[in-house]
């Protein structure tokens, strides 16, 4: 007798059209650093503080003699257990299409 | 299907275990092995509700391999290529009535109600013309006289079989679902099971989320010709066609699916019928039936009561499906 392990699932069919979520909540992820980044800069600059979240355009110049850099927060993605602070708009995160798993096939017999 | 493969098989067919991967969308435990002529596959589901436990999924994966076993058993005792099989015996008796055990009767039993179900389609009596379309006899073209040729007499185990000398039995096209049925009785203690017969299935699911199950087309193909959504329920899920099991005899294409009307090969417009029904053993035996009737007259077989939907692909390439079948789809 023989045992080895394989995958359950034959075949995995996922509609097509729909985008894959991952890329997208990589962009959320990068967004929400740089509004991080924008918060630091604005609390440590000493510049008036100024956070945005769900569409809200913030801006912070940082001191210098340089041009000024300008970071602008669109989005903020946030964690469960966060909430959003006051006045901000929230929007919901469109659902992940529907994942359709097989289970098995039927087919004729003797096929592979 | 019973077939030659099982000769070669040991009496301990080899298992491949499967890890519990898909929980909600599927069993938690899965154990295959090559029995019937092909793949068999034995899945359990736990309690959807309650996570599994590591003991859960071994006492599982225990009683899996049991289901295999008693399978495999039940296999040796049917199939015609086995010379020590019930069958094989029955088959080879010369006497007109011949004693036989309860595993053989009782399919024996379905065998009658299955032709019944099926307008005389399916026929168990078509073993000479089966091995005529496989080249290994010459009979051929003889029409079957179906159950009305052998009747049962009960007795306190088993029953006699009385037949006209010579008459032999094949059970191809009745067996795989009947024992994928029988096998899934055998797993009440699981609130989800399937019984993959080489591609008959018996289902039982409990699952809160639907499960999908997919259609393969005549060629096999990765891309499936179909996907079925099958909500919480007990179900049977067959497919049945001439594309793999195919041949030549004296420049002829032959295939396994025997008209008992004309004692040949079925010889009609549809390849390919995958039937979804309230049990495997119908969904199998309507399969089978569709296929030989022809697309026309297997529309009108198949709107019933105990079938939730079918698909048949014509030999023309066109797929057609019974008005319920569109529900059924994912």
């Amino acid at each position: 007798m023989t045992e080895r392990t394989r995958p359950a699932a034959r075949a995995t069919v996922t509609p097509k059209g729909r985008p894959d979520p991952g890329p997208l909540r990589l962009v959320a992820g990068v967004t929400g650093l740089a509004a991080l980044s924008a918060i630091a800069t604005a609390v440590i600059g000493g510049g008036g503080a100024a956070t945005g979240v769900g569409g809200q355009a913030v801006a912070a110049e940082a001191p210098g003699p340089s041009a000024p850099v300008q970071h602008v927060t669109r989005y903020v993605q946030l964690q469960p257990g966060q909430t959003a602070p006051p006045q901000a708009t929230v929007t919901q995160q469109p659902a992940p299409p529907p994942r359709v798993v097989v289970v098995t096939t039927t087919h004729q017999s003797g096929l592979p | 299907m019973i077939s030659a493969a099982d000769v070669a098989q040991d009496h301990v067919p080899s298992l491949t275990v499967l890890p519990a991967t898909m929980g909600r969308d599927g069993p938690d435990v899965s154990v295959e092995a090559q029995l019937m002529g092909g793949r068999v596959a034995i899945h359990l589901g736990l309690d959807p509700a309650a996570a599994p436990r590591s003991g859960d999924v071994v006492r599982a994966r225990a009683d899996a391999r049991a289901i295999l076993h008693r399978l495999e058993a039940w296999t040796r005792r049917l199939s015609r290529h086995r010379t020590e099989s019930d069958l094989s015996r029955l088959n080879a008796d010369p006497n007109a009535e011949v004693a036989i055990g309860p595993t053989l009767t009782a399919i024996l039993d379905w065998s009658r109600a299955a032709e019944t179900r099926t307008d005389g389609l399916a026929d168990v009596t078509l073993l000479e013309a089966r091995l005529a379309a496989e080249g290994l006899v010459a009979v051929s073209g003889r029409r079957s006289s179906g159950s009305r040729a052998w009747s049962l007499r009960r007795g306190p185990r088993g029953a006699s079989v009385q037949r006209p000398a010579g008459l032999r039995f094949d059970l191809d096209g009745v067996a795989k679902g009947w024992l994928a049925d029988r096998a899934l009785a055998l797993a009440q203690d699981y609130p989800s099971a399937i019984i993959d017969a080489d591609g008959d299935l018996a289902i039982r699911h409990a699952s809160e989320r639907p499960w999908h199950f997919a259609v393969d087309g005549p060629d096999g193909g990765s891309t499936p010709l179909a996907v079925l959504r099958l909500p919480a329920g007990r179900y049977g899920l067959a497919t049945s066609g001439t594309s793999v099991h195919r041949w030549q005899v004296a420049g002829q294409a032959r295939h396994h699916l025997i008209d008992p009307r004309t004692g040949l090969s079925a010889d009609r417009d549809v390849v390919q019928t995958t039937v979804l029904a309230v049990s495997a053993r119908q969904a199998e035996v309507l399969a089978k039936a569709a296929l030989i009737a022809g697309s026309a007259a297997a529309l009108r077989l198949l709107e019933r009561h105990d079938v939730y939907g079918a698909l048949l692909v014509t030999i023309d390439g066109e797929l057609l499906a019974t008005p319920g079948t569109l529900s059924w789809l994912a």
